[in-house]
């Protein structure tokens, strides 16, 4: 329905003369956000007048030279074939083919450990355990969603506390060791062997080697050598299993006898744990298994039809508030900084509940709305509770916890873009900040990066004399400012309904609020009035479809898209989305059809290093 | 489903509790050998966001005829300081000068960054961000505090404990979230619930000495499985997989040693109770959080768990709100008013003096445990910093520093030291060399100008 930008880079073919804004990415700013680099040079290509260019040029900071446009992240070994040291068969097999012609390209396939969030499900599935281990790992991130695998390190309490939480899972699951275990392990011989193969399969999410097993039999044996009794063994061989390198990370080491491609064909179980974390943060479920075990795993039509199997389960939905509670920043309601003689109203159960609102929205969206990007910027409703429906002024929904409202009249609600609590978190301890909201559309929703400020710049005060919108003019009459403040500053006006909590208001200072805006350096740009009207353009935009594609590709993948390596797989989800009316779950769906999500990439040789 | 407790783990698997009795067993150990001497211990104490230099400088007229808490002008930031005057050294105007080299843009990432490691930063993947953060970089070298570790850290089952105190992680912002660093990329992430650290630390201490061997027997065994898993697979993947496996690897062996180490208690060393339970990233918790954590950190010294330690209030651009001095506005917030603003001066001055009170309070602490002649204050040098000279133009100039207690006599405390065009790595140099480090650089070498040499 929409045409697709005809300027996108594709086929990892770089044409620096026709780049536009969406060609190079960069990963996450601040937000979560890799966004376009928006440079001088692309400025003034865009059309600015010659004088304009000339004060950007004198005035406008950029400082981002010394960020790499080579793409640090590339797949290992991509260039160097595997020499092969197996080399049984003789015979190569034919390597995976790509969805755009040649050999596949997968991109990185970094090792991923698994997230606090997917431990914590994890565990649940595994042992019925929703004790919620995690809580006491150390906090581990820094860029954009938690699960990127450049970013995780470990450190000696982390290790400390896996074991702990080990120890102390196990020791809970062995108190019903009947209910573990369907046999005897002191009596029966065979009982402790056949269920470290039977529970060992699962949470290594794959068949144990004969050696692992024998492995894991030697420390039972051992600890009973020791004079433990039978549950203690147990559960130390269960702690070993919880702190093996098997459970905590995806291991991912392709089909063997693979040669000579770049890119490796994943066994069957570890599509099987890709589909399964992928849609439900967590392990396989026994039709995976199954599945898995079949040899049906294999193929683009069989891994899309777990893919839509998965995707109407309810497990699928908190996988979509993780993606949206990180993407829009509502996470971060856990811990406001609001100024509460600013906003008696306000308190942080309020804040809790905004983050609760955002989750049921976006839920509401994905399982029983029209699943659109559309629905997502423009739904004329949103989900409260009586004491957010008080806050906000809205009808309450009658009923316990979050219920359904539209909004009345008069008051805009225009799906993300007016969330209270997004609203909230885009702004200031007590007052607005237009460039808050505006750099969260550019980046976020447009995925450009507006240059950082210069240093130096003192901020001026913002005092009670005179609307918001009136302080930041200095913004635009300074044309040292305006060059990027014109990125950003006349979107984030169109939010001035919504104050800094949240709540819509129609004056600001006891001056009328004027929230008219205007969207610049995008396919849809031109002015609006609310957030209504620029919701309706965003919806409307291409930029912002191929936009949503990159994030979710970054939640889905675990990493930051390439210009280099992962052109085929962006061009084919942002057709696919496009083509499905930018609707998103058909877009998870894709995210398991591309080359990225088929195959990893191989490793470089050993020999060769 | 309730948490079990770690002493759990020491009951039978018949349920047979067993009972936990004070350390009489250990109590009787001697400390140190007299001729050893006791071993010195290093606290780093974190506060963000600046100071108000002219109500923080000591008045007086020279390096030693000055007074912290002036009677004419009451309320000064180090007044709470003044009954601890000869046992601290003031150190005013070191600069950190490395920040003017190498990557990084945002001042609070500066500051944070190269508060303890005096290096350039290191852009990660993802390169300059949002208000020229660095969101997935990272501090270019070792912290202070670890590097102390290296040298004294081997002989105790923790080579050093970093205490939080609701120092979040902010997904975007690690640079500006975390302190403490083994190298480049190798974050030590602090604790900030003191019901797990209590749990992760002191697991153990006043157990049966048999049962403690039997607990270390069994998870000996059950890590040289796992060990023997990641060397296993380590042989089959790429390089890149590989160098996160051997990291990963690395603090498993870590976690093995500290099953072994034994250091040599005070007297006064006992199993701490089990803090009470709160929310510890809770605003208003923050005082008693505080209280908890330091009770901890003087706790692990006593009973030599370890002999290094930090605790860090907060991150960088703290945005805890004071609520119990009387504020509402978030320390971050007010701290970029202060300049212009009288009345969010006088709360600045008033959040920095309740930093002081928390400073002296772990002073008591550490001054109240016996050691030798002396006391464990005696033999500890506690490192007051901060991430910036002046919090609102966010200067790196004139850091506020006041270092406490001493190395068991390297320091000569009770004075106001005056510094002009130093660098802070400087300070660094010459802790190193008082711990036995014998190095003349610590990070940057472009900036040492050679340890100071008037601290002794």
């Amino acid at each position: 329905m929409h045409a697709i930008p005809s300027d996108r880079a594709g086929q990892g073919e770089k044409d620096p003369q026709n780049r536009s804004f969406a060609a190079e990415t960069k990963p996450d700013f601040g937000g979560h956000y890799p966004l376009v680099r928006v440079n001088m040079r692309n400025l003034v290509e865009a059309g600015l007048t010659l004088g304009l260019g000339l004060a950007l040029g004198s005035g406008c900071y950029l400082g981002l030279d010394s960020v790499a446009d080579d793409d640090e992240a590339g797949p290992e070994g991509a260039d160097e074939a595997g020499e092969g040291d197996e080399g049984d068969s003789g015979e190569d097999p034919m390597p995976p083919q790509s969805a755009c012609g040649g050999e596949a390209v997968p991109g990185a396939s970094p090792l991923r450990r698994l997230t606090a969030w997917e431990y914590d499900n994890t565990i649940l599935d595994l042992l019925g355990d929703d004790s919620h281990p995690s809580a006491n790992f150390p906090a581990e991130g820094g860029s954009g969603f938690d699960n990127n695998a450049d970013v995780a390190t470990m450190s000696q309490l982390a290790a400390q506390r896996y074991m702990l939480a080990a120890e102390e899972l196990s020791l809970r699951a062995v108190e019903d060791l009947g209910a573990l275990m369907p046999c005897d392990a002191e009596t029966e011989a065979g009982c402790m062997p056949q269920w470290v193969a039977d529970f060992g399969r699962r949470a290594w999410r794959r068949p144990l080697t004969t050696d692992e097993q024998e492995g894991l039999i030697a420390l039972f044996e051992e600890a009973r050598g020791a004079g433990e009794n039978v549950p203690t063994a147990v559960s130390m061989v269960l702690q070993a299993m919880l702190q093996s390198p098997h459970f905590l990370y995806r291991v991912e080491l392709g089909l063997p006898g693979e040669q000579g491609s770049a890119a490796v064909r994943l066994t069957d179980y570890e599509m099987a744990t890709r589909l399964s974390y992928m849609m439900w943060g967590s392990m396989p479920d026994d039709a995976l298994f199954a599945a898995a075990e079949a040899g049906e795993l294999n193929t683009p039509e069989q891994v899309e039809e777990q893919a839509r199997r998965l995707l109407d389960d309810d497990r699928t939905r908190r996988v979509v508030e993780h993606f949206h509670e990180q993407w829009l920043g509502t996470v971060k309601l856990a811990s406001p900084d609001k100024d509460a003689a600013a906003f008696p109203e306000w308190s942080e159960a309020i804040s809790a509940a905004q983050a609760e609102e955002a989750k049921a929205f976006v839920s509401h969206v994905f399982f029983e709305g029209e699943g659109t990007l559309a629905e997502l910027l423009t739904a004329p409703y949103t989900f409260v509770d009586d004491s957010l429906a008080e806050f906000y002024g809205l009808p309450a929904p009658g009923g316990a916890g979050l219920g359904q409202v539209s909004a009345p009249a008069g008051v805009e609600l225009s799906g993300i873009l007016s969330l209270g609590g997004v609203m909230s978190v885009y702004a200031h301890a007590d007052h607005n900040d237009p460039i808050k909201r505006g750099l969260f559309v550019r980046e976020h929703l447009l995925c450009q990066l507006p240059p950082p400020p210069p240093p130096g710049v003192s901020v001026p005060e913002i005092d009670d004399g005179a609307t918001v919108r009136e302080q930041f003019e200095m913004h635009r009459s300074d044309p040292a400012c305006r060059a990027c403040h014109e990125l950003f500053d006349p979107i984030g006006f169109g939010f001035e309904n919504y104050d800094a909590v949240g709540r819509w208001r129609t004056t600001d200072n006891g001056f009328p609020v004027d929230a008219s805006g205007e969207l610049t350096q995008a396919d849809v740009a031109g002015p609006f009035d609310g957030v209504q009207q620029l919701g309706q353009k965003l919806a409307g935009s291409d930029d912002v479809g191929v936009c949503m594609t990159r994030q979710w590709f970054r939640f889905a993948y675990g990493r930051t898209e390439s210009a280099d390596h992962d052109a085929c797989n962006m061009d084919t989800l942002t057709a696919t989305f496009a083509e499905s009316g930018y609707d998103l779950r058909e877009l998870m769906v894709a995210l398991t059809q591309t080359d990225a999500f088929l195959y990893r990439t191989a490793y470089a040789t050993e020999g060769g290093n | 489903m309730k948490p079990l407790s770690r002493r759990s783990f020491l009951r039978g698997a018949g349920g047979i509790a067993i009972g936990l009795p004070f350390l009489e067993a250990m109590l009787g150990r001697s400390s140190h050998a007299a001729e050893d001497g006791p071993p010195p211990r290093f606290i780093v104490f974190f506060s963000a966001n600046g100071t108000i230099a002219d109500r923080w400088n000591p008045v007086g007229s020279g390096e030693q005829d000055f007074v912290l808490d002036d009677p004419s002008d009451p309320g000064r930031i180090l007044a709470p300081l003044e009954p601890w005057k000869d046992q601290l050294l003031v150190l005013q105007g070191l600069d950190m000068q490395s920040r003017n080299h190498g990557p990084g843009g945002n001042g609070h990432d500066m500051g944070m960054g190269h508060m303890l490691t005096g290096t350039s930063l290191e852009v990660g993947p993802s390169g300059v961000g949002e208000f020229s953060h660095l969101p997935d970089g990272s501090a270019g070298g070792p912290s202070i505090d670890q590097s102390i570790a290296n040298a004294i850290g081997q002989d105790t089952a923790f080579r050093s404990i970093e205490f939080g105190v609701r120092a979040g992680l902010d997904l975007n912002r690690q640079i500006t979230s975390r302190m403490c660093y083994r190298d480049a990329f190798e974050v030590l992430p602090p604790e900030n619930d003191p019901r797990a650290a209590f749990d992760s630390f002191f697991v153990g201490l006043g157990a049966d000495p048999a049962e403690i061997a039997k607990i270390r027997t069994r998870r000996q065994s059950v890590l040289d499985r796992v060990k023997g898993d990641f060397d296993a697979l380590n042989a089959k993947v790429g390089a890149a997989d590989r160098a996160k496996l051997e990291q990963h690897l690395g603090t498993i062996r870590d976690v093995e040693q500290s099953l072994y180490a034994e250091g040599g208690p005070l007297d006064g060393c006992a199993l701490p109770g089990q803090p009470d339970a709160l929310d510890p990233m809770a605003n208003d918790n923050f005082p008693t959080i505080g209280r908890q954590q330091m009770d901890l950190m003087a706790m692990a010294l006593t009973c030599d768990i370890t002999r290094v330690s930090s605790l860090q209030w907060s991150t960088a651009q703290s945005g805890v709100r004071h609520t119990w001095l009387g504020h509402s506005q978030s320390h971050h917030g007010l701290s970029h008013e202060g300049d212009n603003d009288a009345a969010a001066r006088a709360q600045l001055v008033e959040i920095n003096h309740w930093y002081a009170e928390q400073y002296a309070y772990l002073l008591s602490k550490l001054a109240e445990q016996p050691e030798l002649d002396g006391s464990l204050l005696d033999n500890t040098v506690v490192l007051w910093v901060n991430e910036q000279g002046n919090g609102d133009t966010h200067t790196k100039t004139e850091i506020p520093m006041v270092m406490a207690g001493n190395a068991g006599g390297k320091l000569r405390t009770g004075r106001w030291l005056q510094y002009q065009d130093r660098a802070h790595n400087d300070l660094y140099v010459a802790l190193l060399n008082m711990f036995g480090d014998d190095t003349n650089t610590f990070g940057n070498p472009m900036v040492n100008g050679g340890p100071l040499t008037n601290l002794a």
